[in-house]
């Protein structure tokens, strides 16, 4: 090679003459490689090939988990469509599901594990390799458990379903405290199902298509809408997705001549969409449920046509009913020290829930009337509230007695209808092996789930895995009260949290940030938090380790949110895992792995990598449960088969006949359902439909196998007696241990209730003469609502920022400086320019008042305000003056502002002008059942700024 | 020279890309150290300013600095001021777009791919790292041209087009004086050495045997 009077433009180009490299150093440059390996010609063609395929598998940018469909081009998801095979969403995809790709190849994604180096809150990481994140996780546990014991170790797996091979990872160390968002979401609402059916949510009947067997034997999807009326009271299907068959749904029945009134203090999208708007006062929901099951007692006429509210057939498959009459009865006679009207009377409810006495009349009459009917309850009216649990209870005795339950286009308890998935891989077995505690000064052993720091400690009430009131326990840690280790203390030590963020969603955020950031002396109080998610939220700035799990699209699960029947849908790999992620299988197998080798003796490799040596493994051990529900109702499923049997197997296998009937068992097993079984057929499997499936116990679950009105009674059987119901047990606890659980002791009671409850809920004003005196100063209640976006979860995905909802989530920002996004053919595109983002031009969370309050108090929209509650908590935001709301109410929506974890793009930008609900909410104020926080029980003052 | 010249370039790419691969390594800045360059100018000056702020010798205490500052700088938890994807910069903040596919083509035509897969394929260290290969092959005959004119068009269409943005952001946001120097280092290079590149093929510098 020659060159040509290079030497001079060479040096006048200022290039490429180094010198004096080192021969170590080049070598070691040499050493690094270019990064890249050398693959066969073969190798290149075949990935040089457009190979665009279609995966089915399920969304989880909102709780619904949707079935979608998702294009693959070169290894690059490319498109979401929904899964036309799947009934939750029959092919629909909203707009969160469909912009999940920008959720998937989000920037801001957690990429890498992360250890903190700063202070926690002061977000200083440092990336560090997996080896590194595990060893520290493991050596801390390990070092924690031997100190405290493995109760001292929280798993909160968040608000996604597929947490399983956490929870069977946890409850193999040996903790009992494995949990999910639920457990501080809206477990009030819950409760009239369970303790009266052993189920947990009440949904209309508007799943479409169900599969339903014809009179000649074959199975065909059936369409028709049958529901006549829908109430909807404090529940908003249409922007708060957590079920998507039922927005869907309740336009086609309104379309097929159902009427739908929707009682909510604001006008939510649902509420558009209803014949009825019904504004209610906030916390008062119990009143109207009850002055409407009072009007439908008084006025029910079995022989006028007009007025036959009560189907008395409900009596053959329940059991209590007189007694909780009687409880119900003997309060209606009394009258309410604040307004000395009679309870449950038209009037007395009328004044509370601001509700005109005839119209609660003509709801409690068209209601009684008008059949199938269903009267369905949510989260923020009841699952919110301090009382939400009496408001649940009046309203499944409402559905009950109506008749309504389980009939053709009524009510349907969805948690006793859907597939069993878990199974053995949930790990439950894991805590029934025993330990010794040392409890004053005694050796005492039982098992590992009465270690329990809720069943076992305040909160006896609390089932399902829920755990109510967190930042305490990390503050005080747990004394438990009741069951063999009565007595026994421990502290809270390590909080691992996967996708959730209660730092912003659970109870009050100063609370959760305190209990996080305590120390005793240098060292934290909770000494380990791991955080272990997709995107980059707020709790994470408090983690010591942090931990890239699989976005939706590269990790397995099951799916079955809540439907009318079994359907089970398949989260299936869909692109491989991008940067360091890992799927929830990799991290409990990493994890375990660690553990074991470093001597934790209650990790075992054949519980583990022997058991389930790939992803698929595990996920077939959760399947091995399904269908798992007894064989009822009518039209019965599979004829051929005995009633109330419980059905294991495919969908075809029980079709085909291929299935043994084990009469001992009563279990009828066809071929197990698998993940590549679920592959084959469209990634769902579908098991017929039937209606009065609580005939004969059906698939009631309670001990009774009836509908019980009673939840602490006594049998008698073999000539023993027994006491039964859903209160028992905690009752059997409370009277062995002599002591109160504090929250009950506070409503006067010595146990839980037997039958009908009624206490008032807090921070209410109009209802609670305890809180009466704040009228005035704190004229407005504060409720929290849903925008679009997946609570906390879904603010950093671009296009779900510049979407308005409900007059709460609004194009109210300032002018400001900032990076300049255009729409371009491959959605937002950054110009690279700064540029000065016009006022009024961003969707931003906002205080939504009334019109009438704004003009009182001489605002404007836009105005920005802070909001004071009696305890002195605050927050900010800017109001949104409109007609939507009822005078007296703001409304804020959870998640939507004062969002600090920089990672949310313009969510985080004007954190400083949005309003955060949870900055209001009464840290002490945990529901007295369960210990759910009351994120709705807000009073409050408006300054302008 | 210009031998040198094809071996310099390998020796920059190599040390950019290994920059730009977390966790920074003792060897890497050792070798980063190790260079002279006897120009003056914008790249020398740059790499000079880099090498001075280094400790000399390299404490574990620094290698940490620049570690933690590199992690908030690109790697995370969350958003990172410095992005270094090309996606990221052309198509809509969005990671795996078009251009993470092309570069992912052009790797393959030239018979490799990236040795950690799941890393997307347009991240900066691995487009530094792809320019390195290609200067590899500059140095066997036969490949020469070949491997020149693909850097210059791999250059100009793949990493100059963001590279200035990603530049500046690091720059901008840099605490550790470190890496406002390898940014500039950084730009630099490339742009110099697209412009050698362009010249070279055009005949103006060398004669390709
Ligand atoms: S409703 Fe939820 S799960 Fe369904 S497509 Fe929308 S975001 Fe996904």
């Amino acid at each position: 090679m020659k060159t040509q009077n290079s030497e001079k433009q060479l040096s006048r180009r200022d290039f490429l003459k180094l010198s004096g490299v080192g021969a170590a150093s080049l070598a070691a440059l040499q050493g690094l490689g270019s990064g890249f390996k050398p693959i066969s010609a073969a190798a290149a063609r075949a990935a040089l090939q457009d190979n665009a395929k279609y995966v089915y598998t399920s969304c989880v940018m909102c709780p619904a988990e949707c079935g979608i469909k998702v294009k693959v081009e070169n290894g690059v998801a490319s498109a979401i469509y929904g899964n036309v095979y799947g009934p939750m969403n029959t092919n629909g995809v909203c707009g969160k599901g469909a912009s999940g790709l920008q959720m998937v190849y989000n920037a801001n994604r957690i990429k890498y594990p992360m250890i903190r180096v700063g202070e926690r809150g002061e977000s200083k990481f440092k990336r560090v390799s997996w080896d590194e994140a595990l060893n520290y996780i493991a050596d801390k546990l390990i070092a924690l458990k031997k100190k405290h014991g493995a109760e001292c170790a929280i798993m909160d797996a968040g608000d996604v379903t597929d947490r399983d091979p956490y929870w069977y990872l946890f409850r193999a160390f040996g903790s009992p405290h494995v949990t999910e968002h639920g457990a501080i979401c809206d477990t009030p609402r819950r409760h009239g199902p369970k303790i009266m059916f052993g189920g947990k949510r009440v949904e209309p009947d508007v799943m479409r298509p169900v599969l339903v067997r014809q009179p000649d034997g074959s199975l065909k999807n059936d369409y028709s809408y049958r529901t006549k009326l829908i109430i909807y009271a404090g529940w908003n299907p249409f922007t708060a997705t957590r079920i998507n068959y039922e927005s869907r749904g309740t336009v086609e029945a309104k379309l097929a001549g159902a009427k739908i009134i929707v009682i909510d203090p604001a006008l939510s999208n649902t509420a558009t969409k209803a014949d009825q708007w019904i504004p209610i006062r906030p916390g008062t929901d119990p009143d109207l449920f009850a002055a409407i099951l009072r009007y439908i007692l008084e006025n029910n006429d079995d022989n006028d046509p007009f007025r036959r509210y009560i189907d008395w057939s409900f009596q053959e498959y329940s059991q209590g009913w007189d007694e909780f009459l009687a409880a119900f009865r003997s309060r209606w006679y009394k009258k309410d020290p604040l307004n000395g009207l009679k309870y449950f009377s038209l009037e007395w409810a009328a004044e509370r829930t601001g509700i005109a006495a005839d119209k609660i009349a003509e709801l409690a009459h068209t209601y009684g009337i008008t059949k199938p009917a269903a009267l369905v309850w949510g989260m923020n009216g009841i699952g919110h509230h301090y009382n939400g649990y009496v408001a649940s209870i009046i309203g499944t005795v409402l559905n009950v007695i109506t008749g309504n339950m389980e009939v053709p286009g009524g009510a349907i308890d969805t948690e006793l209808v859907k597939s069993d998935k878990g199974g053995k891989a949930k790990g439950e077995d894991f805590v029934k092996r025993e330990v010794t505690r040392k409890v004053n000064g005694q050796d005492v052993t039982g098992k590992i789930e009465e270690l329990h720091m809720d069943y076992y400690g305040d909160w006896p009430a609390a089932w399902d895995d829920v755990v109510g009131d967190y930042p305490r326990r990390f503050l005080e840690g747990v004394t438990l009260r009741y069951g063999p280790f009565r007595g026994y203390k421990y502290p809270i030590k390590a909080f691992f949290m996967r996708t959730g963020n209660p730092v912003i969603t659970g109870s009050n955020t100063a609370h959760w940030i305190e209990a996080l950031t305590a120390k005793d002396g240098d060292e934290y109080r909770v000494e380990l938090v791991v955080y272990i998610d997709t995107p980059m939220l707020e709790t994470g700035l408090y983690a010591d380790v942090i931990l890239p799990e699989a976005s939706y699209l590269e990790r397995m699960a099951l799916s079955d949110i809540y439907p009318s029947h079994q359907v089970i849908y398949l989260r299936d790999f869909v692109i491989d895992k991008l940067h360091e992620s890992k799927t929830q299988y990799d991290i409990m197998i990493a994890l375990a792995q660690k553990l074991h080798e470093k001597g934790d003796p209650d990790i075992k490799p054949e519980d583990f990598w022997e058991k389930f040596p790939t992803e698929e493994d595990f996920w077939n051990e959760a399947l091995k449960v399904a269908p798992g529900r007894a064989h009822a109702g009518v039209p019965l499923p599979y004829p051929k088969y005995p009633v109330n049997y419980k059905l294991i197997g495919t969908p075809d296998s029980l079709e085909s006949g291929k299935a043994t009937i084990d009469d001992e068992k009563k279990v009828v097993q066809g071929e197990y359902v698998t993940a590549q079984w679920l592959r084959e057929h469209n990634g769902v499997a579908i098991w017929p439909m039937s209606w009065h499936r609580f005939n004969n116990g059906g698939v009631l679950k309670t001990a009774s196998k009836k509908v019980e009105f009673v939840w602490d009674y006594e049998v008698e059987k073999d000539g023993e007696k027994k006491r039964q119901g859903q209160y028992s047990k905690y009752n059997k606890l409370i009277e062995a241990a002599g002591e109160t659980p504090f929250a009950i002791a506070k409503l006067g009671w010595k146990k839980y209730e037997s039958t009908f409850y009624w206490f008032e809920t807090v921070w209410n004003p109009y209802t609670n003469p305890d809180y009466a005196k704040y009228k005035d100063e704190y004229p407005f209640q504060v409720v929290c609502g849903r925008v679009h976006h997946a609570m906390s979860g879904t603010q950093l995905v671009d296009w779900l920022g510049r979407i308005p909802t409900e007059d709460l989530w609004a194009p109210l920002n300032d002018e400001r400086v900032v990076d300049e996004i255009v729409i371009g053919e491959n959605g937002p595109t950054p110009s690279g320019r700064k540029v000065q983002l016009a006022k009024g031009s961003w969707c931003i969370g906002v205080i939504q008042m009334s019109a009438s309050d704004g003009r009182k108090l001489g605002l404007q929209t836009g105005d920005l305000v802070e909001l004071e509650t009696p305890l002195g908590h605050k927050t900010r935001g800017k109001v949104n003056l409109v007609e939507t709301i009822r005078p007296g109410v703001l409304r804020v929506a959870m998640g939507a502002g004062g969002r600090f974890s920089p990672g949310l793009g313009l969510t985080y930008d004007f954190r400083d002008v949005t309003p955060n609900a949870n900055d209001l909410t009464d840290p002490e104020g945990h529901s007295p059942i369960m210990g759910m926080p009351v994120y709705a029980d807000i009073i409050a003052k408006v300054k302008k700024l | 020279m210009t031998g040198d010249m094809l071996e310099t370039r390998l020796i920059l790419y190599r040390l950019l890309a290994a920059l730009y691969h977390y966790p920074m390594s003792e060897e890497t800045l050792e070798a980063l150290r190790s260079l002279d360059w006897q120009e003056n100018g914008g790249a020398a000056e740059a790499l000079r300013e880099a090498q001075s702020a280094l400790d000399a010798p390299l404490s574990a205490a620094m290698l940490e600095r620049l570690n933690v500052e590199m992690t908030r700088l690109m790697e995370g938890p969350g958003v990172t001021p410095a992005i270094p994807y090309a996606s990221y910069h052309l198509h809509g903040q969005q990671l795996m777009g078009p251009s993470a596919q092309a570069v992912r083509r052009l790797y393959l035509e030239w018979g490799v791919a990236p040795e950690q897969g799941a890393i997307p394929p347009d991240h900066l260290s691995l487009e530094l790292g792809f320019l390195s290969f290609l200067a590899e092959q500059t140095l066997e005959d036969d490949k020469r041209e070949d491997a020149l004119r693909a850097s210059l068009v791999f250059l100009r269409e793949h990493l100059l087009p963001w590279l200035p943005q990603f530049c500046a952001a690091l720059e901008t946001s840099a605490r550790e004086p470190f890496f406002g120097a390898l940014s500039r280092l950084t730009r630099q290079v490339a742009a110099a050495d697209e412009l050698w590149l362009h010249e070279s093929l055009s005949g103006q510098l060398i004669e390709l045997s």
